[in-house]
């Protein structure tokens, strides 16, 4: 039993004072800026990164990881109270979430999504013990033909599963790109498209365009519109759901959690893609689909037991491949190669320790989670009566903080600004951010490993369909492609988004 | 005569066009390599092709198929945040967390619909206390609290 | 009134600015030092790092803050040694023959002489690695191999213009023969490959033979004598083959640094350098200990630089 004694392993090191603290302070900092809206993992992980130089790596990153699954939480909590999304996965969750506060049953949507979690944490965590090791035997099949494929699937995923226009979804990608390109040349040193500007030599700060596209643009946004929102905080009572909750609840909970688990693996996947679509197919498997978007207990379980799987599984790619599969695994791999850890599948032989202590860790930090969040709900009920118009300068002063603190740059503060605009300019014309930030982590490893396949094969482009593996990917990102611009599947996806909306 | 009817998309493939084109012709200074030995400009010039290829599509698409105008712009607060941002990145070193949070603050509340200026400067000091306690004081950040001359 | 008062500021600000330094120097170091390695994780500048980290700390008692800033093997790094404070609080990482042959080609951002060495602490042995299935057993199967295909046999190596790709542009001369080089951003970065077998072998140090032991082996040594930990490999020399070579790894400052500064980084990682047991860890893991101090910088600079411009001219490595 390798299994066994590899979890007696990450118990050892997770069960440390230090390493539980640190586990605690993620958790309690991810429900924390969960429960914020407009402050999320991205702007929380970048201001924290400076401050895990000094820490031992492994309560580095298990800190890290307890704020990503952490915010999944509490962004239930704002979604079900106010319908407004804490966190950009719990869109959905506000759909029904908030019906239920309204007829009185906030307790049990907000039971119901941590009790939800709380189970796909513990399923994820199993699975991401179970998986990770013969991930990451098949990773050392994984070439640079191999990678790039597989990146491109992600790519060819976060179109298909993107909102709204596929095509502008392709130029996002492409653009995301594009900036990945800013910066000095892997290979020769050159400096690219960085206008003369000497801060931007290295590359372009993903943090900027993130905090900028994201946090910057979604508030201003939120400030077209004037007026504040119904909190129902008074009506937080009787927790425990009923008989027949319990029993329309638990299928869709298993559901949402093994869908999360898949699409958190794949790159282009992640908390976000894993609550729309859980709550999509939800709906579709459904009697009678009408009671969605009224109440519907499997809305609220479903995508929030997925975003939570999603999260956790996230760390499948980062630690087998090295690849990151979303932004916030973007600056997982910064914290890891700081702390003098090459993300890829030498992680689990070469740092059992960090790699089965930071998952062990996901186990204990869920039950801490489901203590903090169901008892305790009162206190965060408190937080959501602060107006948006104090909470949203407090957010920005977060997020500035975060962004000058990663290099201790001003330009990098005035770039944010820059991206900010651009994002909002691009938000106007209703092309998704999302897309264009995974083009911009995923494109420099691109240029790397196409540029590294080509000199393999001699220049021979055929090495991607001649390599099984490789082939196998693209042809799986061909036909998804192929499907979304079918004419009849266009119209289904549309309508799926559309109710989701 | 050509007839825009659908603006968001219309100017979204535009702004595409010019990305992606200037993008392919900077890449065009930089070494190209051979397909086996790709230089620095070879995969940029390939996907800002690409990009402008992508653009030329939406807007051409743009013409034929209806959609919504593009809305109207909220200047203010685009504006006055960015410019508080802009501010508290050029006073930060010399001036101190303290006196340049609080101004991001005021700066950026003064961007949305309320303003209550005894709210605002309430918020300010609070954030400025919590910031520099937490940041400064616990987590070590190296930010100067105050500006030189206090210290 | 704000603006007056925010100039009022900016000036008490500026006029303490310039007559601080003076009243702020304390003994040195008093606070972190950053400690930029140009590679990837894993490999021998990072390991070298982490290695000096707990001494400096228990010698000088302040934190040695290791941060990898990998790419365009090195040279990414390098360009920006000089836009640090020159206050002895950030280190760069430097090698050779990289210092060297970098600016040579002419298109990374910075010159040999722009980059401020004060130290060199170690040196690693040139070596060529093959993961344990590779079906080269010896030196001769891969020279064999490499006549049979021409430019089949690839090396993975550590960054461009490095000491790896002027090994495997000396491989090529003196096996006469014609493979692939394939840049990777550090040593750390192309292991996953070379033991996933997507290279035919990695041009790089002993080091990494002993960091992958078990999983990877050895087919040539560039040292005098084989090497204690690896008594079955042979060394080139014994090959019929003249090549004793391989990389030193020193510390930089900004330009512009105190000499004063200069010096006391130079004394304290000179004493590092002669710590028992830091000689043994480093010895462990592969590393040929050097101690060339600050005031021996210049000479052996000029002395090695002749020799890698020589060896890259003959490899036509350069023009």
């Amino acid at each position: 039993m390798e299994l066994l004694s590899n979890l007696g392993l990450g118990f050892s090191v997770a069960f440390t004072t230090t390493n539980l603290l640190y586990c605690f302070l993620g958790v309690l900092l991810g429900t924390l800026i969960g429960v914020l809206p407009g402050i999320g993992p991205i702007a929380t992980i970048a201001m924290l990164l400076p401050v895990t130089f000094t820490l031992p790596p492994v309560s580095a990153l298990i800190m890290l990881a307890g704020i990503y699954y952490g915010a999944q939480y509490g962004g239930s909590t704002t979604a079900i109270l106010v319908n407004l999304p804490g966190e950009s996965s719990s869109v959905v969750t506000a759909l029904d979430g908030y019906q239920m506060a309204r007829q009185g049953r906030a307790g049990v949507a907000l039971a119901t999504a941590g009790l939800g979690s709380f189970f796909a944490g513990c399923v994820a965590t199993f699975l991401l013990a179970a998986a990770a090791p013969p991930l990451a035997e098949i990773a050392f099949k994984f070439g640079p033909a191999e990678y790039f494929s597989l990146m491109t699937l992600g790519l060819v995923l976060a179109v298909v599963l993107a909102h709204g226009s596929v095509i502008k979804a392709v130029a996002m990608i492409l653009l995301g790109i594009l900036l990945g390109f800013v910066g000095q040349d892997v290979n020769s040193g050159i400096p690219r498209f960085t206008f003369g500007i000497p801060e931007i030599q290295d590359k372009l700060e993903f943090v900027c365009v993130a905090m900028g596209m994201f946090g910057f643009a979604e508030i201003i946004r939120n400030l077209e519109k004037k007026g504040d929102r119904d909190v129902f905080t008074n009506e937080v009572h009787g927790l425990m759901p009923s008989k027949k909750d319990f029993k329309d609840a638990a299928p869709a909970v298993v559901r949402g959690t093994l869908l999360g688990s898949i699409l958190g693996i794949l790159p282009g996947g992640g908390a976000i893609l894993a609550s729309f679509s859980a709550y999509t197919l939800e709906k579709k498997l459904a009697k009678d689909p009408s009671t969605f978007g009224k109440g519907d207990i499997r809305g609220v379980a479903a995508p929030e037991s997925a975003n939570n799987a999603a999260a956790q599984t996230s760390f499948v790619p980062l630690l087998t491949l090295g690849i990151p599969p979303n932004p916030v695994m973007a600056l997982m791999v910064g914290a890891m190669i700081i702390q003098g850890i090459q993300p890829g599948p030498l992680v689990m032989t070469s740092k059992p320790d960090l790699f089965w202590g930071l998952i062990v860790s996901m186990w204990i930090g869920n039950l801490m989670l489901i203590i903090l969040n169901l008892p305790l709900i009162g206190i965060w009920v408190k937080l959501l009566k602060i107006p948006y118009r104090l909470l949203y300068p407090a957010i920005l002063a977060f997020c500035c903080i975060g962004v000058y603190s990663v290099n201790n740059a001003a330009v990098d503060v005035y770039l944010t600004a820059f991206f900010g605009l651009v994002g909002y300019v691009l938000i106007k014309l209703d092309c998704e951010p999302a897309p264009l930030l995974l083009g911009l982590i995923l494109g420099p490893m691109m240029e790397e490993n196409l540029r590294r396949a080509m000199l393999l094969s001699r220049g021979d482009p055929m090495t991607f369909v001649e390599r099984p593996l490789s082939a196998v990917l693209l042809g799986v990102a061909v036909v998804l492609l192929a499907l979304v611009f079918a004419p009849a599947i266009k119209k289904k996806r549309e309508e799926a988004f559309q109710e989701a909306d | 005569m050509i007839k825009i009817r659908n603006p968001k998309d219309f100017w979204a493939g535009l702004i595409f066009i010019a990305i992606g084109a200037g993008a392919a012709i900077i890449a065009r200074d930089y070494p190209m390599g051979t397909i086996a030995r790709m230089g620095a400009g070879y995969f940029p010039f390939v996907l800002g092709t690409l990009l402008a290829l992508v653009g030329v599509i939406i807007t051409l698409m743009a013409l034929g198929a209806d959609g919504e105008p593009v809305g109207a712009f909220a200047l203010r607060p685009l504006f006055v945040i960015l410019g508080a941002v802009v501010v508290f990145g050029v006073i930060v070193k010399t001036l101190g967390m303290v006196i340049s949070l609080a101004l991001l603050v005021i700066g950026t509340a003064f961007g949305g619909h309320e303003f209550k200026l005894k709210e605002v400067l309430i918020l300010a000091v609070v954030m400025a206390a919590f910031c520099t306690l937490v940041f400064i004081k616990g987590l070590g950040l190296p930010f100067p609290v105050w500006p030189a001359f206090g210290q | 009134m704000q603006r007056r008062a925010t100039l009022a500021a900016l000036l008490a600000g500026f006029g303490l600015i310039l007559c601080g330094p003076a009243a702020a120097q304390g003994k040195y170091p008093d606070k972190p030092i950053r400690y930029i390695i140009p590679f990837a994780p894993g490999g021998e500048s990072d390991i070298g790092a982490r290695l000096q980290q707990p001494y400096f700390k228990k010698k000088f008692g302040q934190e040695l803050i290791v941060e990898s800033k990998p790419g365009a093997g090195g040279a990414l790094a390098w360009s920006q040694a000089n836009t640090f404070p020159p206050d002895g609080y950030t280190l760069i990482s430097t090698n050779l023959p990289h210092l060297v042959l970098q600016p040579l080609e002419g298109l990374v951002q910075y010159k040999t002489a722009d980059i401020d060495n004060v130290y060199f602490y170690h040196y690693t042995p040139d070596a060529i690695v093959v993961r344990n299935e590779s079906p080269f057993k010896t030196y001769a199967d891969l020279v064999a191999a490499a006549k049979a295909k021409p430019n089949e046999v690839t090396f993975a190596g550590s960054g461009t213009n490095s000491a790896n790709h002027l090994a495997k542009e000396r491989f090529d001369q003196v096996a006469g023969v014609s493979t692939s080089y394939v840049p990777f951003k550090g040593t750390g970065d192309l292991v996953a490959s070379l033991i996933g077998g997507h290279v035919s072998a990695a041009m790089s140090y002993v080091t990494l033979a002993i960091a992958q032991k078990g999983r990877a082996r050895m087919l040539a040594i560039a040292t005098e004598k084989r090497h204690p930990q690896f008594p079955e490999v042979p060394t080139f020399k014994e090959l019929g083959i003249d090549w004793v070579d391989g990389a030193y790894r020193g510390l930089a400052v900004p330009k512009g640094t105190p000499a004063n500064i200069r010096k006391a980084v130079s004394d304290m990682f000179s004493e590092i350098n002669n710590d028992p047991e830091f000689r043994q860890k480093m010895a462990d893991g592969g590393f040929e200990l050097v101690d060339i101090t600050v005031d021996k910088v210049p000479a052996f600079m000029a002395e090695r630089s002749r020799v890698y411009v020589d060896v890259a001219k003959r490899m036509g490595l350069v023009k």
